[in-house]
C-alpha cells in the first residue's frame, strides 16, 4: 500500500517514514503543500496522511481541491490543532479521520488499516482469499492455516493485488506502488518479487498477462 | 461602603460652599448697604430737624406765648386722643408719631415756656447749641438746641431715634427681602447644574462596572466635557493596554502547549520506532521508560490547552442545544482503545433518546472525558469503569464510577486543585483534570459531588440543573 505522507515537521515525517515503512507500507514523504496536492493528481496513492499547518497550501485546502476533483483517496488528518472548528471543517471538508498530535504509533496504524479497510470494503479485518488468509493487523499470511513468512515487499505487492482483486496491474504501476519515487528500481524487480510470491504461496495465485501486466487468480 | 470609603460627594460639597460664600457675601453687603442707608436717613433727619428748629424759633416770641398760653397748650395736648383705636398711622385727629416728636421752648435756662406734651417738664437735652443723644424713659432721642440773641429763649427739637431706624430698617428690609426669596431657587440652580454637570462621571463609572475583566470595551466618545474626556481618553488607553496583556497571557498557555505538539509527536514516534527496531532487552526496557515519559509530558500538555480552553470568562452566545448522549457515544469510541490497553472493562449505559440541554459543546465533552480518563487512569489494570447517564423530567446525571483505590474524604476538596497530585499515586497524571471539571462545571452550573463507589473506588456524580 502507497502511503503519502505530508508533513512539514522534519522530525517527525522522517520517524513517521520509519515506522510505517517497518509496517510495511510504502511511504513517500512531502513537506510543502502545492507539491503534495500536485502529487495527488497526478500519482496514485492508497492513503495520504496530511497535516493542516503547511507552507505552500493549508491542509484544509488540499482536502477541498481533491474532494471538489472527485478524488476519493482516504484523508487521515494529523494536525496538532485540536479545536472543534478545525475538526468538524476538516471532517466537514472531507477528510475521513482526524488524529491530534502527539499520538500513539499504534494508535495510527491501527487508524491507518480502519481506513483502507473501510475503502476497499473488507468489512472483516481478516481477508479470505481461497487456500490463502490475510491478518492485515499483523501483517500475517496462512497458506491453509501454515504461516507463510512474506518479506515487506512481497506482503505489500501482495496486498495490492488484493485491494485491486478484479484489475489487471500493469508492471509500472506495480513498481510505483512497490518503490515509490525514492528508490532505483532494478528492472526485473518486480518479476522477482512475483516469482518469489508463486514460490511461497502457490503459482496459479497470479496470473501473467501478457504484455499487459499481472492479476490475482483466486481458486477456490 | 463605609462613609470613609465612600468620600466626600463633590455635589453637596460645591452646593454648600456655593450657597455659603452667596450667603456670606450677601450679609456682608447688606450691611454696609444698612450702615450706608443709616447715615443718610441720619444726615437727612438732622438737616430737617435743624431747619425746622430755625423757622420754629424765628416765629417764637416769649410774649405772644404767654398771652395765648392756655390755648396753645390745649391745642398741643394729645392725651386724650387714643390713636390705638385706628389701624392706619395717619388718623384724622394726628399722627400716631406725633409722640416720637418733641419740642420744649426754654426762657433764661430756667423757666419753660412751651413743650409739646409728649415730654416731661425737665430739660430733654442739655442747653448748648448743637446736636445731641439723650435717653429720654428708655427711648434714644436726638435732639437739636437752637438759642435766639433776639427774644433770649432756647429752643429744644427732638426725635425718637426708632424713627430714623424705622426708615433705615425699611430701606434694608427692601434689600434682604428678594435675596431670601432667591435663596432656594438659586440652591436649585446650582444643584441642577452641579447634576448635570458630573452626570457624565456617573454614566462613565456605570460602564466601568459592566466591565468584565477580560474583555474590557473602551468608552465611546459622546459629548462630554474636557475634564471628563481626559479621564475617559487616559482610561481607554487602559483598557486596550489591559486587553492586549490579556490575549497575550490567554494565547501563551494554549500557543505553548501547541508548539509542543510537533515535538513531541516526534520524539513519541521515534521511540516507538526505537522500540520496534531493537532488540537488546536492557535497551528495550529504557525505552519503554521513556516512552512513559514522552506519554505523561503529551499527557500534561493536552490538560494544559484543555484547562486554557475552559479557564476563560465564556459568553452567553456559546451555549447551544448539545445533545449529551451523541457526546457519550463519541466518548465510548475514543476511550475504547485506551481501555484495551489497560485491559480494562469499560461500560456505558446511556438512554436511548438524545438528551438536549444548553452547554458549550467542546467543554461538556472535555468534563466527562476528563472523567473517563481519570477513571481508567487511576484504576489497575483489568478493572471496570462504569459511565451511567441518567435522564428523567426532573434531572440530568452523568455518573463515573470506577473500582480503583477512590479518595479519602479528607482529599476529596484538595483534589480538584490545580496540580495536586494524591501523594503516593504511580499513575501518570497531570494533576490538572479534576481542576478542568471543576471549572467547565462552574461554567454550566453543574453539580460536581465526588462520592465513593460501592467497591471502594471514586464514583463522580454530574448533576445537571435545568434552571440556567
Amino acid at each position: 500500500m502507497r502511503i503519502l505522507l505530508v508533513e512539514d515537521d522534519e522530525l517527525l515525517g522522517n520517524g513517521l517514514k520509519r515506522a510505517l515503512s517497518r509496517e510495511s507500507y510504502l511511504v513517500d514523504w512531502l513537506l510543502d503543500g502545492k507539491q503534495a496536492l500536485q502529487a495527488l493528481q497526478t500519482d496514485e496513492f492508497s492513503l495520504v496522511i496530511l497535516d493542516l499547518t503547511l507552507p505552500g497550501m493549508d491542509g484544509l485546502d488540499i482536502i477541498k481541491n481533491l474532494r471538489k476533483a472527485k478524488n476519493e483517496i482516504p484523508i487521515l488528518v494529523l494536525t496538532a490543532r485540536d479545536s472543534l472548528t478545525d475538526k468538524v471543517s476538516g471532517l466537514d471538508l472531507g477528510a475521513d479521520d482526524y488524529l491530534v498530535k502527539p499520538f500513539e504509533l499504534s494508535e495510527l496504524v491501527a487508524r491507518i488499516r480502519a481506513l483502507s479497510r473501510r475503502h476497499y470494503n473488507h468489512i472483516d479485518p481478516h481477508i479470505e482469499l481461497g487456500r490463502i488468509s490475510i491478518n492485515p493487523n499483523n501483517n500475517e499470511v496462512f497458506l491453509e492455516g501454515i504461516p507463510i513468512h512474506l518479506s515487506r515487499r512481497e506482503y505489500a505487492l501482495l496486498m495490492e493485488f488484493v485491494n485491486h482483486k478484479q484489475q489487471i496491474l500493469s508492471r509500472a504501476k506495480l513498481e510505483t506502488v512497490l518503490y515509490g519515487w525514492d528508490e532505483d528500481v532494478e528492472s526485473n524487480a518486480i518479476e522477482v518479487h512475483i516469482h518469489n510470491l508463486r514460490k511461497k504461496l502457490y503459482p496459479e495465485l497470479i496470473k501473467t498477462r501478457r504484455g499487459i501486466g499481472y492479476s490475482l487468480e483466486v481458486l477456490s | 461602603m463605609t462613609d470613609k470609603e465612600r468620600g466626600y460627594s463633590l455635589k453637596n460639597r460645591l452646593i454648600k460652599q456655593l450657597l455659603g460664600s452667596f450667603v456670606i457675601i450677601t450679609i456682608l453687603s447688606l450691611f454696609g448697604i444698612y450702615l450706608d442707608t443709616r447715615h443718610e436717613v441720619e444726615e437727612l433727619f438732622d438737616a430737617s430737624l435743624a431747619q425746622t428748629s430755625r423757622v420754629l424759633l424765628g416765629l417764637l416770641h416769649p410774649e405772644t406765648i404767654k398771652q395765648n398760653n392756655d390755648s396753645l397748650h390745649k391745642s398741643l395736648d394729645i392725651h386724650d386722643i387714643d390713636f390705638d383705636i385706628f389701624d392706619e398711622e395717619a388718623t384724622p385727629y394726628g399722627h400716631k408719631y406725633e409722640k416720637k416728636l418733641a419740642f420744649q421752648v426754654w426762657e433764661n435756662k430756667q423757666n419753660l415756656l412751651l413743650k409739646s406734651s409728649s415730654i416731661d417738664i425737665k430739660p430733654m437735652a442739655p442747653l448748648n447749641p448743637g446736636f445731641s443723644y439723650v435717653t429720654i424713659e428708655d427711648y434714644r432721642w436726638r435732639t437739636f438746641c437752637l438759642y435766639s440773641e433776639h427774644s433770649k429763649v432756647w429752643l429744644i427739637v427732638g426725635e425718637r431715634d426708632d424713627i430714623r431706624g424705622e426708615l433705615t430698617h425699611d430701606i434694608a428690609f427692601n434689600h434682604i427681602l428678594p435675596v431670601i426669596f432667591i435663596l432656594p431657587f438659586l440652591a436649585g440652580v446650582i444643584w441642577l447644574t452641579i447634576s448635570k454637570a458630573i452626570h457624565p462621571l456617573q454614566s462613565l463609572v456605570n460602564h466601568v462596572d459592566k466591565q468584565n475583566y477580560h474583555q474590557l470595551e473602551s468608552v465611546d466618545k459622546k459629548n462630554w466635557p474636557y475634564e471628563v474626556n481626559i479621564l475617559t481618553r487616559a482610561m481607554n488607553h487602559l483598557f486596550q493596554r489591559l486587553n492586549q496583556s490579556y490575549q497575550r497571557e490567554k494565547r501563551f498557555t494554549s500557543d505553548v502547549a501547541h508548539e509542543l505538539r510537533n515535538p513531541l509527536a516526534a520524539l513519541s514516534v521515534h521511540n516507538d520506532n526505537a522500540i520496534a527496531e531493537n532488540n537488546d532487552s536492557g535497551i528495550t526496557d529504557i525505552l519503554v521508560n521513556m516512552r512513559r515519559g514522552i506519554g505523561r509530558l503529551s499527557h500534561l500538555v493536552a490538560q494544559l490547552l484543555a484547562l486554557s480552553r475552559a479557564d476563560r470568562e465564556v459568553q452567553a452566545d456559546e451555549f447551544s442545544k448539545v445533545d449529551l448522549l451523541s457526546i457519550c457515544q463519541q466518548l465510548q469510541q475514543q476511550f475504547e482503545f485506551q481501555a484495551e490497553i489497560k485491559e480494562q472493562k469499560l461500560s456505558f449505559q446511556l438512554p436511548d433518546e438524545p438528551i438536549e440541554i444548553s452547554a458549550i459543546e467542546v467543554l461538556l465533552s472535555s468534563m466527562i472525558a476528563n472523567l473517563i480518563d481519570n477513571a481508567l487512569r487511576y484504576s489497575p489494570p483489568g478493572s471496570s469503569v462504569q459511565v451511567i447517564c441518567e435522564h428523567n423530567a426532573e434531572l440530568t446525571k452523568v455518573i463515573v464510577e470506577d473500582s480503583g483505590q477512590g479518595i479519602g474524604d479528607e482529599l476529596k476538596a484538595r483534589v480538584m486543585d490545580r496540580f495536586y497530585r494524591i501523594p503516593g499515586s504511580r499513575a501518570t497524571g497531570s494533576g490538572l483534570g479534576l481542576s478542568i471539571v471543576k471549572r467547565i462545571a462552574e461554567i454550566h452550573h453543574v453539580d460536581l459531588q465526588l462520592l465513593d463507589s460501592p467497591d471502594g473506588g471514586l464514583k463522580v456524580q454530574l448533576i445537571f440543573s435545568f434552571s440556567h
